[in-house]
């Protein structure tokens, strides 16, 4: 990490002790900057389509913390066609814990966690959103939205931040059955929210706001099946960030013109396949602060060519259902139901990509994907994909054993060098 | 025998279609089958349920968690069942839940009923929803919460605790409403749509949307003491913990568990200090005192790395003391100690009135003629030497942990590392063994740092490969023991927060002597550290006094 972020992080820790509202302007500041920066990117390959990307998302955490009487907070699965049709914005504290571990300030949120009793056992992206909570830095929003899915981790943080931020919080439960009966139940919940973001807004949701969104949403993923198809025949400067900004922009950022610019960008960056990198397929979430990581994967022997959770492409939303369509895209995510379903599609995303191998990442506390390591490994092996089940953490550099790790991707990487 | 975890099981249909639920609970040895399957890092009742279930012929789960949707999917493909099913449990206990709820419960019989070859019976179905429940105590009595505990550790607890204890873990407060006199004419229908309703009516568990209804299991008025449990890897009790603690007033000790066989001597400190803080007689054999003309009482502290001992006069004038290595057998290191403190009298040991043993070695040592836990003597010791005292935090070689105290010296609550040694006296020896340095050394080198290095990792083992790829990028002894001081104290700070600690602040144990440390932590803490001129001695000090007080009374 740059000097001059490691400086800004450590007056953003500094600051979150002694006066939280400085730590929070001082961080809007950092973001301001990033969405002024990085947004004026002209260029047309993958990393100028990510710095104009992540120039969108960081402008949306400042705008989310600059009026947060009109932001709702969600989580990354939550979607979010209603808000972004109402002119609500999104907060979304993981990606938020994302931005802080890039801002090497993640620490203390931890800590400040972990002192009001959250298990040191639990997902570090929600134990670093809460504290940022708890500590002040990061502001009461309107109202909380989350939904069941992904993993448990939903059930504590947000019903613990709706109690600590005397907010109402609207959960939907997604059933864990893959059947349009499941797709009609989510369906009502999220009708039944319609309600509950214009009573506490005051704004009223407009029909053709909403199939406008759910329209853009369409587009979106159109391009992005067809580009992941097509993933295996390009190479593309990729990185971990770009990575979360895909997986950012197919959930929370669906349905913003923002993402869809991005996605068909990226579908237009691609170059002709290089033979000499190593392709790598990534589960879960990368660790994009972690330098050693980037160092590796970011070089140019090697390209992500993809991860599961950015790569979950469920049935193609209709702007004239709005609300099934949504509903859909929970009820049939590859992260709902039974682990197989996980597997099969990264398996099939991976294939698609033409990888060369697959980084099974155990995100610290992430018992939805670490319970998987072993059956996925076998899995993809199975099918002739060679993969390392690697223990990580997607934002808290506490819970890394950095050395070990570079270790085992470097050994990794030789194994498959040694298979060509 | 059908296996189950979840009280949401409906294990009313199991005997509707003449099968028998059986609760699975039970500890592993280890985990190895369970960890090769997925990961050591699930939760530890879905890895002993993986490990001795997964030869289990039927088995009926639920959707209750990220670990047992694991279980599930790594049973599904092993085939070793005959009978292998997830249930699909709602979040909530709303009119579309229950429906919902009511479909599943609907396909869930007619899978199990074809299973067994059997047909619905309304009778036993309605006989198994109306077993009376076992009411709660008309007396004093104390709970288990939390996540669920193993049967031996159920019952070590009720072994050392001297009040009644009553199982209100996840698995085990399920009351299921008795169906109204009308069910005995209702069909399948008309009951599985009740059931589906009760079902979720029950005392939630953490994992449903409105926990509001948990707190009614803390209302009891002949409730006294809550012994809080968490699963190692569970999360969703910790939360509740720490929701919980605040609301009430009920004292409560939070222990940690792991589905294998506990190692009883720190939890055995721990009960005997609950029971001590609630005023129960917790004190195997209460203290014996020798009626003699001497008028000399003694402390002894069997620690891990040493064992201290102090002798106090009737007046409580402390007049020998000893700090020996334990070595490997704690009546070892005692024995030294008591030699010791003997020869500088000049006495034999049976002029001593009494001798009061403490640390986790107190069981162990043949002649002494009372025990007391660690916590409460720190926490007398700690009064006597500076009575303003509010929190002690005292690290010692295996545990650390933080006393808070009351304007008299009694125990308000306390706090102890688990099994993990980081921020422990023995996370500093293995660090200065990396570092090749004694513990003098590490003490006098961590004050004069130039780089405010930062050790990332929590981890002991973590830590240790983090200070060696630092020593090999040619950091600096100091920088490094730096960086170690402020690990330790920000763990350290955070068990202070934990446990609601205030200023002013003492601490005791080994590690007081080290001033890198005690700097780091005072930063933390915001206000200074008093520490006594030999802090290793405040609990053998706090038993002496103990001894002392036996006389008298």
């Amino acid at each position: 990490m740059e000097k001059y972020i490691e400086t800004i992080g450590s007056i953003i820790e500094k600051q979150t002790v002694k006066n939280p509202a400085s730590a929070r302007r001082l961080l809007m500041a950092a973001y301001s900057w990033v969405r002024f920066n990085k947004g004026r990117d002209k260029g047309t390959d993958a990393i100028a389509a990510r710095n104009r990307m992540n120039a969108a998302v960081a402008g949306t955490i400042v705008d989310s913390f600059r009026r947060p009487e009109q932001a709702v907070m969600v989580n990354i699965f939550m979607p979010c066609e209603q808000l972004h049709a109402m002119g609500l914005q999104p907060m979304f504290p993981e990606g938020i814990s994302v931005y802080l571990a890039n801002t090497a300030c993640q620490r203390v949120f931890g800590e400040a966690a972990e002192a009001a009793d959250v298990p040191e056992t639990f997902c570090s992206y929600h134990k670093t959103m809460i504290g940022a909570a708890e500590t002040g830095v990061m502001p009461k929003p309107l109202m909380i939205a989350n939904t069941t899915l992904a993993c448990d981790a939903n059930q504590l943080s947000f019903r613990r931040l709706a109690e600590f931020y005397h907010i109402p919080q609207t959960v939907i439960d997604v059933p864990s059955l893959v059947s349009e009966e499941s797709v009609a139940y989510v369906a009502d919940q999220l009708r039944a929210l319609t309600g509950q973001l214009e009573d506490m807004s005051g704004r009223r949701l407009k029909p053709e706001a909403l199939r406008d969104a759910v329209a853009c949403s369409r587009r979106t993923m159109e391009v992005y099946q067809d580009f992941l198809a097509r993933r295996g025949e390009v190479t593309l400067s990729s990185t971990l960030t770009g990575e979360m900004c895909s997986l950012i922009t197919v959930h929370i950022m669906l349905g913003r013109p923002e993402g869809e610019k991005y996605i068909r960008d990226l579908a237009a960056a691609g170059v002709p396949k290089d033979e000499s990198k190593k392709r790598i397929f990534w589960i879960h979430a990368p660790p994009n602060w972690q330098d050693s990581m980037k160092d590796i994967l970011e070089s140019g022997h090697c390209e992500l060519v993809g991860s599961d959770l950015g790569a979950d492409c469920p049935p193609l939303p209709d702007p004239e259902q709005p609300y099934e369509s949504m509903a859909r895209r929970l009820v049939y995510c590859a992260n709902n139901g039974p682990g197989q379903r996980r597997l099969e599609n990264a398996l099939l995303r991976a294939k698609q990509a033409k990888a060369d191998g697959v980084i099974f990442f155990c995100h610290w506390g992430c018992k939805q994907t670490m319970g998987l390591a072993q059956l996925g490994k076998q899995m993809f092996e199975a099918e002739g994909l060679p993969t390392l089940v690697l223990d990580g953490d997607g934002c808290d550099a506490r819970n890394v054993a950095d050395g070990q790790m570079v270790t085992r991707v470097n050994a990794f990487l030789e194994q498959l060098e040694g298979g060509k | 025998m059908t296996g189950y975890t979840c009280k949401y099981t409906p294990i009313e249909l199991f005997r509707a279609y003449g099968g028998q639920g059986v609760l699975f609970d039970e500890e592993a040895p280890d985990f190895q089958l369970a960890e090769a399957w997925t990961h050591a890092n699930l939760c530890s009742h879905a890895k002993a349920l993986l490990e001795l279930g997964s030869s289990a012929e039927e088995l009926v789960l639920t959707d209750c968690c990220d670990a047992i949707r694991r279980v599930h999917d790594v049973l599904e493909t092993r085939e070793k069942q005959r009978f292998l099913y997830l249930l699909d449990l709602p979040h909530e206990e709303s009119e579309c839940a229950r429906a919902r709820f009511k479909s599943a419960l609907t396909a869930f019989a007619a899978e199990y009923g074809a299973f067994r070859g059997t047909e619905f019976s309304r009778d036993a179905f309605l006989a198994a929803c109306r077993e009376p429940q076992e009411p709660l105590p008309e007396e004093p009595f104390l709970a288990v919460l939390g996540a669920r505990v193993s049967p031996p550790l159920l019952a070590l607890l009720q072994d050392q605790l001297p009040l009644p204890v009553v199982n209100l873990m996840c698995s085990g407060n399920r009351n299921l409403e008795a169906p109204p006199p009308e069910a005995d004419h209702w069909d399948f229908d008309e009951l599985m749509d009740w059931y589906a309703g009760a079902l979720l009516r029950m005392t939630p568990c953490m994992r449903m949307n409105d926990v509001t209804a948990r707190r009614a299991l803390t209302e009891h008025p002949h409730l006294k003491g809550i012994i809080y449990n968490t699963v190692k890897f569970c999360d969703y009790y910790g939360f509740d913990y720490a929701a919980l603690k605040k609301q009430t007033a009920v004292p409560i000790l939070k222990i940690e568990s792991d589905y294998t066989p506990q190692p009883a001597g720190q939890l055995s400190t721990r009960l005997e200090a609950f029971a001590e803080s609630l005023g129960l007689e917790a004190v195997k054999g209460g203290i014996t005192v020798k009626r003699t003309e001497n008028g000399l009482f003694a402390g002894i502290d069997s620690g891990s790395t040493t064992t201290n001992m102090v002798v106090l006069d009737k007046s409580g004038k402390m007049v020998a003391s000893a700090i020996v290595r334990t070595g490997a057998k704690a009546q070892n290191g005692a024995k030294a100690a008591l030699d010791a403190v003997c020869a500088q009298l000049g006495i034999e040991p049976e002029a001593l009135d009494a001798i009061i043993a403490t640390g986790y070695g107190r069981s162990n040592i043949p002649f002494a003629t009372g025990t007391m836990t660690e916590i409460t003597c720190h926490a007398k010791g700690a009064h006597f030497l500076y009575p303003q005292v509010r929190t002690v935090v005292d690290i010692g070689g295996q545990d650390s942990k933080v006393i808070c105290l009351d304007e008299n010296g009694a125990v308000k609550n306390f706090v102890m590392n688990d099994k993990c040694a980081a921020g422990t006296g023995r996370f500093l020896e293995m660090m200065a063994r990396t570092l090749e340095l004694d513990m003098d050394q590490m003490s006098r080198q961590g004050l004069t740092w130039k780089k405010d290095l930062t050790i990332s990792s929590m981890c002991t083992v973590f830590a240790e490969s983090e200070v060696i790829s630092l020593i090999a990028d040619n950091h600096t002894d100091s920088d490094i023991i730096h960086g170690l001081n402020k690990a330790i104290a920000s763990k350290t700070a955070s068990m202070v927060s934990r446990a609601g600690g205030a200023a002013p602040y003492m601490m005791t144990g080994g590690v007081a002597r080290n001033k890198g440390v005690v700097g780091q932590l005072e930063e933390r803490l915001g206000a200074g550290l008093y520490i006594a001129k030999d802090p290793d001695l405040c609990g053998a000090l706090g038993a002496a006094l103990f001894a002392v007080e036996g006389s008298e009374g």
